[in-house]
């Protein structure tokens, strides 16, 4: 799956980390044109999940193209978004990290925010020990699937759990406290050896970052 | 005012329309239509019409800027290059190119008389050759200058050619120092003289009498100079701006955006096409009923919408680049 960013900051930092991998991959991971495909990733948090996202998207679903973007606001307040471009999408990925918000209430608070822009949504699936839930909805007259990916490991990091825990697991890096110090603490160098793995091994990336293999996946519905 | 714009088989456009207001400003991507409605406005007035550029005529202008090799005639203004009729629509007047005798336009307006009738004028003939024969030269909608950095070396010679006229108005003076404010030196007039043996050239006069050629100033200023005497010569009742942010120092571009609401306050209309969104909301911050319009042009339907200050900021918020995702919101 190819993604295109519907925004000009979010198209730059993204196809400009990945011609730090190879100046060739941009071509591979990002679409050229807008394709109405109906899928859509919203980006819920942090500068690493564009990269990221993408990467695993290259390794999903063939030629497809999902649309992904990234809100001003953070987190739950990015589900906001939906109320402004949901009709243009039959399945959309939220992915944000858990930080220090315990799962049921993590899917509880996003379910409350789906309601409060007028979203009627009923949980369908629950994967990957609740970090992967989805969700069919209707907003308006409009029926969608959305499904949220919630970025941490349980055994990595400190009590707050973020998409920093799938990159020092793959740097094979013991944290101590907060993952992403660890993270920052590696250097350019270090983490773009990381990044340059997600997209090199597809199986150690699927191991690594499953909850985002597994729920990316069910966008191709 | 013109206040509606259609297009069948003009140029990439096959069919699409569009409604414009008192300012308009037209925003998408690449290939999206947003010079083909500027064109199209250009011409509607009458392609046949004189035009302060040499080129003096409006359709032959558009004929050489088009230009990349030796390419004559106006089958560039049909569909494909080989549609039978083009038609601008502007509000009830239907201006028609028919091709006939091969690769020749015959140019006609159709209008509805004051008594409902439907009369129907010809303006004219475009040769294959590039040539024009002008049958009437009648301004039939309200009349339009199109601008832009590419069409300003098509105004040099004009501008040379009437410079007598414009020297004795003060637009050259008063344009010289309003630049000013947006460059280190003083400039107090601009000047056309000698420059090497028998050629002549436009300056810009410094408050101590030297001159700085024209040309030689940063693009930005060059491009506002010429227009603004263009425009100050012409008096059209339409200012069509292509590609706005060319060129320009934000400065200096707050300038020409304070100029298009001077514009608008005495009544005339302005429409300008842009990639940025920096100039949209600079439009918008001095002219508050500015109208934005997405263009998106897929197929040959060119698809227009009308967009409100608080969507972009909308979009923004979610952070939608409409340029990026005309696809999805037209």
């Amino acid at each position: 799956m190819r993604v295109y960013p519907l925004g000009d900051k979010l198209f730059d930092n993204i196809r400009s980390k990945l011609r730090e991998i190879d100046k060739h991959l941009p071509q591979k991971v990002l679409a050229d044109k807008a394709a109405p495909t109906g899928l859509l990733i919203i980006l819920g948090d942090g500068r690493e999940d564009n990269i990221v996202v993408s990467l695993i998207c290259h390794h999903l679903n063939g030629n497809k193209t999902a649309a992904i973007l990234k809100p001003t606001s953070t987190r739950y307040g990015a589900i906001q978004t939906l109320k402004t471009i949901v009709k243009n999408y039959k399945a959309i990925a939220f992915i944000l990290d858990q930080e220090n918000d315990e799962l049921p209430s993590l899917s509880e608070t996003v379910m409350r925010k789906l309601n409060e822009i007028g979203a009627v949504c009923e949980v369908k699936e629950n994967l990957v020990g609740g970090r992967v839930v989805r969700y069919e909805c209707i907003l308006g007259d409009h029926r969608f699937r959305f499904v949220v990916v919630v970025n941490g490991l349980d055994d990595v990091g400190g009590p707050s759990h973020k998409i920093e825990d799938h990159l020092v697991r793959l740097a094979g890096v013991a944290v101590r406290g907060d993952s992403k110090d660890a993270w920052n603490g590696l250097g350019d160098v270090g983490r773009l050896e990381v990044v340059r793995r997600i997209y090199a091994d597809r199986d150690v990336a699927a191991e690594v970052f499953s909850q985002h293999f597994e729920g990316l996946g069910l966008l191709d519905c | 005012m013109i206040h509606r714009l259609g297009l069948r088989n003009f140029k990439g456009v096959v069919e699409g329309e569009a409604e414009l207001d008192k300012l308009t400003i037209l925003v998408g991507p690449n290939n999206s239509g947003k010079t083909t409605i500027l064109e199209a406005l250009f011409l509607a007035p009458n392609p046949l019409r004189q035009v302060p550029y040499v080129p003096t005529t409006a359709v032959q202008l558009l004929l050489e800027y088009h230009k990349t090799l030796s390419e004559k005639g106006y089958t560039f203004l049909l569909n494909k290059y080989i549609a039978n009729n083009v038609v601008i629509e502007v509000d009830d007047l239907e201006l028609l190119f028919t091709k006939i005798n091969g690769s020749g336009i015959a140019v006609k307006v159709t209008y509805l008389s004051q008594s409902g009738e439907t009369g129907i004028l010809d303006l004219g003939y475009l040769r294959p050759d590039g040539n024009v024969e002008v049958r009437s030269n009648v301004q039939i909608a309200d009349n339009t200058l199109l601008l832009s950095t590419k069409l300003a070396k098509f105004a040099h010679e004009y501008l040379q050619s009437r410079w007598i006229e414009i020297l004795n108005t003060r637009a050259p003076a008063l344009i010289s120092r309003e630049v000013s404010r947006f460059v280190s030196e003083e400039y107090v007039n601009v000047t056309a003289e000698p420059f090497t043996a028998g050629s002549m050239t436009f300056y810009v006069m410094l408050a101590d009498g030297t001159r700085i050629r024209l040309s030689d100033l940063g693009a930005g200023v060059h491009l506002y100079v010429v227009n603004r005497l263009l425009y100050e010569h012409y008096r059209p009742d339409v200012v069509l701006w292509d590609d706005l942010e060319t060129h320009f120092n934000p400065r200096l571009l707050t300038h020409v955006v304070e100029w298009f609401a001077d514009l608008v306050e005495e009544g005339k209309q302005v429409i300008v096409s842009t990639h940025s969104l920096e100039v949209v909301e600079k439009i918008i911050a001095f002219v508050e009923d500015a109208t934005v319009l997405l263009t998106s042009l897929r197929d040959g339907k060119l698809k227009v919408r009308r967009v409100k200050p608080d969507e972009l900021k909308e979009w923004a918020k979610a952070g939608i680049d409409p340029r990026y995702a005309e696809v999805f919101l037209l």
